[in-house]
């Protein structure tokens, strides 16, 4: 009985292969989605931080959680084998906005930790890179 | 009248503890206030299981598991009794790494550190302070999370933008699997089991008679939909915070974010604090409710109200399952994750209680003339019958839609 929700929790946390290129697709999607939501809780935290309307350590702390999500969908998405040509297509032109979107989230996490001002203008490019991804989310989900 | 009173408000303020602030706000940020009736359902069902579990309590002078045992028989009271260990186990294990997360968010040092300080400091209070005193001081101080309602009039004048999502539909964007998945996770944290346990365990202690259910009922009927208010005003901030801009809640330092919005620092303080206050009001329960489910199982001398040395194995259990807590914590295993399983898996394994429960509250050699009225006992077989489904569903649900992913 104990061993239900262990059995339960392995299951469903296995990150599977693509086979098709509508699962790579998705997984695509997923990962955009993804880095979405850890640029803009990004961008709310920096602006929250120059207004004064936040401490220093829950800013870097908030930064360095959504640095972690934003690597993890991209370390996780990179992983997985484009299954044909067109998929390759695909993750030529994710992964470079990914990887653009999580090196400005370690500038603003290096900046934070370091209670530096401004971080509003270090967070700013992840605006459109955030649209961008969004806009690639539409298109493919 | 002061005691009533002080009881309604420690059942408001200790209603919230990590899942609930976890479940409410990762659905707002989701599905806006679309599953909001969802914690309408809970708070009823809390309600009905606590009220009865209070009552039978009461009128038996038997817990809930004592009780478990008899209408189970041993053997199916055994695996209830395991299957109810570890969730809650689970849960102490959440509620010890939401705390170390909460002072993460206030230090800045990485949560780990904070693992063991935050087990030896719930083990030391559950030691040395009165149960009375502790329940009160973090049930009271648990208050401190109603910034988050006006946090929500603030960030939604009128509520407009939060009425707006109100609807019983997944999005455009959403399954309905998906939907169903999310939709027992604040099911699970409003109707977490622990709280029933430790709800009927101290009327027991406390020997409640017959005058005293006025009381347990006041507390249910109005301190627990109290709570859920609280619950449906973590959803609203999310809803209105996140939904908009696409952002997933998937951290606890999110949950600070509209609370800051809204009212800068002093509400964040507020809001830290409450978080910090309900968590370790929650995990003394949980500890506590670890000893209680084993002792009252094995027939062993239990409570708080008992001097240490005789109920020695009870309180080995308590200390063992914030060893164990800890342990699960330091694995380094996303505490949030633990938290999302533990409240999940609490909603699967919820009939497993509220079965027995049910029947003795209806059982006249019991409860004398204070067996359940016909119309509680239609809302009760309804809420049984909606465990049994969520139960049968949960797990398939789970590896279907990946948790949810």
């Amino acid at each position: 009985m104990a061993s239900a929700p262990l059995v339960t929790m392995m299951l469903v946390a296995c990150i599977g292969p693509a086979r098709t290129d509508s699962a790579y697709q998705s997984k695509a999607v997923d990962t955009a989605d993804e880095v979405v939501s850890a640029s803009r809780t990004v961008l709310l935290a920096a602006q929250l931080s120059d207004r004064g309307r936040s401490f220093a350590p829950t800013v870097s702390v908030t930064v360095a959680d959504a640095e972690t999500g934003a690597e993890t969908a991209r370390d996780a998405f990179s992983s997985i084998q484009p299954p044909d040509a067109e998929s390759d297509d695909l993750r030529a032109s994710l992964l470079p906005t990914i990887q653009h979107a999580c090196d400005v989230i370690a500038d603003v996490r290096i900046a934070a930790r370091r209670a530096d001002s401004d971080l509003s203008q270090i967070a700013a490019p992840l605006e459109p890179l955030a649209d961008e991804l969004d806009a690639f989310s539409t298109r493919y989900g | 009248m002061l005691e009533v009173f002080l009881g309604i408000l420690t059942a408001f303020g200790g209603f919230v503890d990590i899942g609930d602030l976890v479940a409410n706000s990762e659905t707002g940020a989701r599905f806006g206030m679309r599953l909001a009736w969802v914690v309408v359902v809970g708070v009823i069902g809390i309600v009905v299981f606590a009220e009865m579990a209070g009552r039978v309590a009461t009128m038996s002078k038997r817990p809930v598991f004592d009780v478990v045992r008899e209408r189970l028989g041993a053997r199916w009271a055994f695996v209830n009794l395991g299957a109810s260990f570890f969730i809650n186990l689970l849960t102490v294990a959440a509620e010890i790494g939401g705390l170390a997360l909460v002072i993460e968010l206030v230090t800045g040092l990485n949560y780990l550190l904070w693992v063991p300080l935050v087990g030896i400091a719930v083990w030391i209070v559950l030691w040395k302070l009165r149960f009375s005193l502790m329940e009160k001081v973090f049930g009271l101080s648990g208050l401190a999370l109603v910034v988050t309602i006006f946090a929500l009039w603030r960030l939604d004048p009128g509520l407009h933008r939060t009425v707006q999502t109100v609807g019983f539909g997944p999005p455009a964007s959403e399954g309905w699997a998906v939907s169903a998945s999310f939709a027992i996770a604040p099911l699970g944290a409003a109707m977490t089991p622990y709280e029933v346990f430790f709800f009927s365990s101290g009327a027991v202690e406390e020997h409640w008679t017959p005058k005293d259910l006025m009381v347990n009922r006041m507390n249910v009927y109005l301190g627990f939909p109290l709570g859920g208010v609280l619950s449906l005003a973590i959803m609203g901030a999310a809803a209105v915070v996140f939904e908009p801009r696409g952002v997933s809640l998937s951290h606890l330092s999110q949950v600070t974010l509209p609370v800051s919005l809204a009212f800068g620092k002093i509400g964040l303080v507020l809001l830290l604090y409450g978080m910090f206050a309900a968590i370790f009001s929650a995990a003394l329960e949980t500890a506590l409710s670890a000893g209680y489910t084993m002792s009252q199982f094995f027939g062993w001398q239990w409570g708080t109200f008992v001097k240490p040395r005789e109920a020695a194995r009870f309180h080995l259990v308590v200390v063992g399952s914030i060893v164990v807590g800890v342990l699960i914590a330091l694995t380094t295993i996303d505490p949030i994750l633990i938290t999302e399983y533990s409240i999940v898996l609490a909603a699967a394994a919820l009939p497993l209680t509220y079965l027995p429960i049910l029947i003795v509250a209806n059982d006249p050699m019991y409860m004398k003339d204070k067996v359940n009225s016909r119309p509680l006992n239609a809302i009760a077989f309804v809420f049984f019958v909606l465990l049994v489904i969520v139960s049968v569903a949960t797990i398939p649900l789970m590896i279907i839609t990946k948790a949810g992913a």
